[in-house]
């Protein structure tokens, strides 16, 4: 009898040990190529991607309370922020870019529209940080998580022990946005072989191939590079991109390249957020393109496209909607943990 | 057995701690002749204005001991992170048997460390000595406040990094060290010039500012035995 105990016990010690430390396996399809961020200095767990998740929808990071990542990347909109209203004063770069999408993010060596993050555990740092005093304020955001409650439990199920360092923080929220993935697109069906592109659609993925896919490459419609496109330059901005951070002339209006997945979901478009539709954009590839002495050869005569062909490409493009993706429930505000709404979060509890 | 090979190596352990000899680099913040204290307020010289240094902070890198131009030891901790408000020393753990003759390091990071993402340790983010808008270490952090100062509460900030080229700000020092201790001082009233407060009191992202001013930190460095 003592032994069965002791074998009992001994058995639920190791599933418990199991489960605080169960690998997560990245999961993406075989048409995809493989990812560039470093998984072995940051090794997968449930436990961890749930921290992670936690720290995304919480505005316990921003200094006054007011604001989470999600405040401007909802999961509604493929992470990007349709709402043009960025008043909650977080840092002034904020109030002039455009929010991008966040997905497929583990496919990405630099980030932001200009560039100027070079890995994605170092994003978050960016919206953490207080108006002007950069990188400043993790500190306080560290201190703050060190006195609550809920994260002594959940960095505890994360690293075994309930210590708040930067680094756990950082990396924990690498790993939530890691797991957004959107490969369930119906272009993932039809590379899968599991649906077929209408012949409208497929007209337009030849056009696609033939104009955009240079840079907008498949399967992730984006080669993550930097490009200028054409756009002439918003006088109440002056933004010159990757310019702003390199400092060389020739980076003069180049900007990260954005990928073509989720369009529907992610609108305004450009960095800018200039385009509201995406009959705009097609539009200014068409009859907008602003020469200068950085504008990509590509782009160097507009493109030729009669009306009908534009169809085709719009049909094409909304091939790369992922609801599923979109709608994944693993990906939104995590009610278990949080109550019911945003705003309820009992503050004894942190 | 168990406890017999424990306890030789145990005793093994503590022997090699004997065998080694501590080294130590320690910096010393000064104006004009006196030691500087933190948030104390020094008379600059040739003017009615008077200064503050709050915060010091800087990363010294890749410590090695050199003797006759060979390298004889480097420090298998990479990274040391110097605030003067907590920890002015690094202490080395030396071989006995190794003499030497100079000693070499750097002041900032190095290129790549600045592109790994999420560090610990004195690397941690959450010292405030990296960067939110653009990625990259602040190498050096100098702030306080002086009169002379045209900014919000006279403050002047010095956040000084970058690791891409041609704006790249880690700096080599070489400075000779013949015996276990060195202090190096750190002498503010040259770092601090007038027309430096003046012209730019704030140095806050990469670029040639920030190279000038690494610069002439570095050469204020005054190595004193
Ligand atoms: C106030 C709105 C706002 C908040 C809050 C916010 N972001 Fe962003 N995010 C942006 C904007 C705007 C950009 C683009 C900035 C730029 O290019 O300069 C961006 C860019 C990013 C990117 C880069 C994407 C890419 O494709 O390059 C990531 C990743 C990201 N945010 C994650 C986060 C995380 C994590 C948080 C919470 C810690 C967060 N954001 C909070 C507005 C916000
Ligand atoms: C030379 C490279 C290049 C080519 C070719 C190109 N684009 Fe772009 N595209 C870009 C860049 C760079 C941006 C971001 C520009 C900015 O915001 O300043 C962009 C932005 C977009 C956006 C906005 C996405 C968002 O999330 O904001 C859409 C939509 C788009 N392009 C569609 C197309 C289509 C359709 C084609 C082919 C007809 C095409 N592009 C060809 C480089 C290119």
């Amino acid at each position: 009898m003592k032994k069965q105990v002791l074998v009992l016990s001994a058995l639920v010690t190791i599933i418990s040990l199991f489960a605080f430390t169960a690998k997560h396996v990245f999961l993406y399809p075989t048409h995809f190529p493989k990812p560039v961020y470093h998984f072995n200095n940051n090794t997968l767990s449930k436990a961890k991607i749930e921290l992670g998740r936690v720290l995304f929808y919480d505005p316990i990071l921003s200094k006054d309370g007011s604001i989470s990542c999600a405040s401007c990347h909802s999961s509604y909109n493929a992470f990007a922020h349709t709402d043009h209203d960025l008043s909650h004063g977080i840092n002034d770069q904020i109030g002039f870019r455009n929010a991008p999408a966040l997905f497929n993010l583990a496919w990405q060596q630099q980030f932001m529209w200009d560039g100027a993050i070079n890995h994605l555990d170092m994003q978050a740092l960016a919206p953490i940080a207080h108006p002007k005093e950069m990188g400043e304020n993790l500190t306080d955001v560290v201190t703050k998580l060190q006195s609550s409650t809920l994260y002594k439990t959940l960095f505890k199920n994360a690293y075994h022990d309930s210590l708040v360092t930067g680094e756990r923080l950082l990396k924990a929220m690498s790993q939530f946005q890691l797991t957004l993935v959107s490969s369930e697109s119906k272009y993932d069906k039809v590379i899968k072989k599991q649906a077929s592109f209408t012949e409208q659609e497929q007209r337009g993925y030849t056009l696609f191939k033939q104009h955009c896919n240079s840079c907008h490459t498949e399967p992730l419609f984006s080669n993550y590079t930097f490009a200028n496109n054409g756009l002439p330059v918003d006088s109440t901005l002056n933004d010159f991109g990757k310019m702003n951070i390199t400092r060389k002339k020739e980076d003069s209006l180049l900007f990260k390249i954005p990928t073509l997945r989720n369009l529907s979901y992610t609108f305004p478009y450009m960095h800018d957020g200039r385009f509201k539709k995406l009959n705009e954009v097609l539009h200014h590839y068409t009859q907008g393109i602003k020469p200068s002495a950085t504008l990509a050869v590509q782009l160097k005569n507009n493109i030729n496209l009669s009306p009908y062909q534009k169809t085709d490409l719009m049909a094409f493009i909304l091939t790369l909607n992922d609801s599923a993706f979109v709608f994944n429930p693993n990906h939104k505000y995590p009610h278990q943990v949080f109550g019911a709404t945003p705003n309820n979060i009992p503050t004894n509890k942190r | 057995m168990r406890y017999v090979v424990a306890i030789i190596i145990i005793s093994l352990t503590f022997y090699l701690e004997l065998m080694a000899q501590q080294a130590q680099i320690s910096f010393t913040p000064k104006w004009s002749n006196e030691t500087l204290i933190l948030g104390k307020y020094y008379p600059i010289s040739n003017s009615n204005d008077s200064i503050r240094v709050d915060v010091v902070k800087f990363y010294i890198t890749n410590i090695s001991l050199w003797k006759q131009g060979n390298q004889v030891y480097s420090s298998p901790v990479e990274h040391h992170l110097i605030n003067l408000e907590t920890n002015n020393t690094i202490d080395l753990k030396v071989p006995q048997q190794i003499s030497f003759d100079t000693i070499q390091f750097f002041i900032g990071t190095d290129s790549i460390t600045n592109t790994l993402g999420a560090m610990s340790g004195d690397l941690d983010a959450m010292h405030g000595m990296y960067w939110a808008w653009q990625s990259g270490y602040i190498n050096v952090k100098i702030e306080g406040a002086s009169s002379i100062c045209k900014t919000r509460k006279n403050l002047f900030q010095y956040h000084l990094g970058g690791y891409l080229s041609p704006n790249q700000t880690r700096q080599q020092v070489t400075f000779a060290m013949a015996n276990q201790h060195i202090n190096i001082f750190i002498p503010f009233d040259e770092i601090l010039q007038l027309q430096t407060l003046q012209n730019t009191p704030e140095v806050m992202s990469p670029g040639t500012q920030a190279v000038i001013n690494i610069q002439r930190f570095k050469q204020a460095l005054k190595p004193t035995e």
